[in-house]
Order: structure tokens, then sequence, then C-alpha cells
């Protein structure tokens, strides 16, 4: 198990699009920390904002394309021709000759990538409230540790939701659509909540709850109950990519 | 010999000029409307505008469906690209890349156009149709320089979805000179024209 996880490690850190990803994530939320700097503190004086301790985690929710990209290219690689001339040959089908036990290799992946985007998630969750504490000083409140540690979950859940997706899909462009459609600054998911209040509980804003504090939503989630809703839509949805990989053809 | 010359150049030249334009763009167009995967994508596009208009989304519907048009855009650009290289086949029969990539873009008018009405129409703001036009060329723009499907449409969604909402919310001055969706006015006019531009040069002067 240890030497599959390694040979995933390896693949997705050797993908040229996996460190857009990385970068992308890395650089985001920080950069938005510093270009926000202003209109921020303006929002703060003007009463505008509603609790100053989010700022600075309300960007990492921009910083989560990262984390997506990961997600998706885990799974795209494989299943991307591996020469122009054969069409047919994905490499994926090397992947399997090599490790054949489908459910070991899905979980070898998971851990990869779950690696990958809690490394990233910690730097940057670090970089981004460090930032946020220089830019803003006592305007905003120190945050908890369960609160940073809530927003790294977010991001590693985040990863694994974007690549069951694609596991579906089997299609890269479905699944970056989609989940671009829904980090974008006013995000579909949100404008739903307006229509009903179970939109509440889609995966992307439900989890949101486990770090900010001040969504407008119409119906109160705890941050506990966030945590385990979102973790059982990401489990839920890989349960399903899991059995559908195993039984489909590669 | 120089009769069989002198039959091609005068045939080039003169009465087969017009046939062979439309020539090129039934060629173009026949390739590009048997491709299940852009239908796809306009049917998806549509049935989700059609269910966002039926639960009353607040706002403007076209914001969130202009992504169905990106990927459409995208995808018309980089099939040939993709699987195969298709492309050199391409480029074997009609070597002049100029008259290939401008009947390229005229053949995805044609295709997005109704489309694009049809949707703008379902989504109650039928001025939206000429945005989701400029879009979709600016995303096969996109898709002729990245050549690779998940690149290009992580590029194309991640600048009109994320980055153009993003900066028009810290920079308000510059609200000019970036697209506002879905509204038919000169800055996406600019952006579309931009990324044809440079996809026309690239095109031109890359290696297939």
């Amino acid at each position: 198990m240890v030497s599959l996880v390694h040979a995933e490690l390896r693949k997705l850190l050797g993908l040229p699009t996996a460190w857009i990803g990385i970068v992308l994530g890395l650089l985001a939320a920080p950069a938005l920390v510093v270009l926000n700097a202003s209109a921020a503190r303006s929002a703060v004086a003007e009463g505008l904002t509603q609790d100053p301790s989010d700022i600075g985690f309300q960007y990492l929710g921009i910083g989560l394309l990262g984390a997506m990209i990961l997600g998706v290219v885990v799974v795209s690689s494989e299943y991307t021709p591996t020469g122009d001339d054969t069409p047919g040959a994905r490499q994926m089908s090397a992947t399997l000759l090599a490790a054949p036990r489908r459910i070991r290799l899905l979980t070898a992946k998971g851990i990869a990538l779950s690696l990958v985007t809690g490394v990233q998630g910690t730097i940057t969750a670090a970089a981004t409230l460090v930032l946020t504490e220089q830019v803003h000083g006592s305007l905003v409140p120190a945050p908890t540790p369960g609160r940073v540690a809530a927003a790294v979950l977010y991001w590693v859940l985040i990863g694994l939701l974007a690549s069951a997706i694609t596991l579906l899909t089997r299609n890269g462009i479905v699944t970056l659509a989609v989940l671009v459609v829904n980090s974008t600054v006013v995000s579909l998911s949100y404008l739903l909540t307006k229509v009903t209040p179970w939109a509440a509980y889609l995966p992307d804003i439900v989890g949101a709850h486990m770090f900010l504090r001040s969504i407008d939503v119409p119906v109160e989630i705890g941050p506990v109950t966030a945590g385990a809703v979102m973790t059982t839509w990401v489990a839920g949805l890989l349960a399903i990519a899991a059995v559908l990989f195993r039984r489909r053809d590669a | 010999m120089s009769g069989a010359a002198e039959v091609i150049d005068a045939g080039g030249r003169t009465s087969g000029g017009a046939g062979h334009v439309v020539w090129l763009l039934r060629a173009e167009a026949g390739k590009l409307l048997t491709l299940p995967s852009l239908w796809t994508t306009a049917l998806l596009t549509w049935a989700v505008t059609a269910l966002l208009r039926l639960v009353e989304l607040p706002g403007s519907v076209l914001v969130h469906t202009q992504a169905g048009f990106l990927v459409l855009g995208v995808l018309a650009a980089v099939q040939e690209h993709d699987r195969g290289g298709q492309i050199r086949a391409t480029l074997l029969a009609m070597p002049r890349r100029l008259p290939l990539i401008l009947s390229k873009v005229v053949v995805l008018v044609l295709f997005t156009v109704p489309i694009a009405g049809l949707v703008a129409v379902t989504a109650g703001e039928p001025g939206g149709a000429g945005y989701l036009v400029l879009v979709t060329l600016a995303a096969s723009g996109i898709g002729v320089v990245v050549r690779n499907g998940v690149g290009a449409a992580g590029t194309a969604l991640g600048a009109y979805l994320v980055a153009v909402p993003l900066v028009s919310a810290a920079l308000p001055d510059g609200a000019f000179w970036l697209p506002d969706a879905p509204r038919f006015e000169p800055a996406a006019v600019m952006w579309t024209l931009t990324a044809l531009g440079i996809a026309v040069v690239v095109f031109r002067f890359r290696d297939a």
C-alpha cells in the first residue's frame, strides 16, 4: 500500500496541470488578502461585515480552485489518451496492469490526493491567516485552531469531491465546469438557498459552515453538523464512484 | 504538364474560388455538427437554464449558464487536437491555415447563434444571446491556443467566472474593460476579438 501511494504521489506531482493547481491554490487566497485589504477595512468600519473573524477565512474559498484542479487531474490524467497516434490507449490501462485491485488503487489515489491537498491547505491557511493578522492587526480576532483545522478539512474534502465526480463522469471538463460555476463569487448553490432552504445542505455550502460564521442562509447549521454532512456527501459520492469504477471497463 | 498547372491555377483563382469556400465551410460544418459532445453540451446547457428559470433563481441565469457556452467553444476548438491528432489530416487536405481557421470561426458562429438564442429566450433574457456567442468564440480561441481540453476549459471558466467578477469587485474603475455578463458590450467584443486574434496568429505560425 505504501508503494502504491508513493507511485500515485509521483504520478500526480509529475503532471504540469497539477502544479498549476498547486501554485494557484497556494497564491490565490494570500493574494486576495492583500488586494482586498482596503475594501475589507472599510466594510468593517461601515458595519457591513457581520463577523470580522471571517476575514481571511473567506478568501480560502477562492483558493479552493487549486484543490479542485488537483482532484480533477488525479483522475482525468488517467483517462487522457497517451499518444496522438494511439487514441484508444490510456494511462489507466498501464496503471491497472500494475495495480489490478481497483479498490486498493482508488484508496491509494485518495490518500495521495489528500496528502497533497492537506499540505497545500495547511500552508495556504497558515499563510492567509498570518497575512490577515499582519494587514488588519487587531481588527480581526485571532483564529482558533479548531476553525483552521476545519478549513483544511474542507480543502481536502473538496479535492476528494472533485475526484469522485471526475471518476463518475470520466471527463475533467464536466467536473471543472460544475465546480467552477459553483465556486464563483456568488455561487450557484448559494443562490439556490434563496429558492429552497434545503440547498443549504449541498456539499459546498454546508462545508463552509465548518469555518465561516456569517453565511447568509435560511437554516442554522453548527460546525460539527456541517462537517458530518459534508463528509457524508463526499463519502457517498466516492462510494458510488468506487462501485462504478470496479464494475466498468477501464 | 504546363496545361495541367494552368487548369489548377485558373480553377483556384476564378470559378473555383467561391466553390472552394463553400466546400471548406461544408467540411468544417460536417465535422462540427457530427460531434456528440457538442450536442450534449448544448442540450445540458439549455436544460439547466430552463431548470434555473423554473426555480426562479434570483439574478441573471445566463451568468451561470454561460459556463455551458464556454465549454462548447473549448470543445469545438480542441476536438481536432485531442485524440488522434485529426488536425494533421485536416491540414493535409487544407494546408492554407488562415482560410481554414476563419471557416472554423464562421461555422462555429452559425452553430452557436440559434442555440444561444434559444437559451437566452429560455432564460428570459433575449438580449444575452449576443454575449453568449461572444464567450463561445473567446473560449474557442483559448482552445486553439491551449489545445488541451481540461486546460482550456479551466482557463476559460476561470477567466470569465472567477477572475472577472473578482477583479470587477476589487477595482470598480476598471469595469469598462471587463465583460459584464450577460451584456453585449464593447468589453465583451474586445475580449473575444483578442482571444480570436491570438488564436489565428498562433494557429498560423505554430507546428500542428
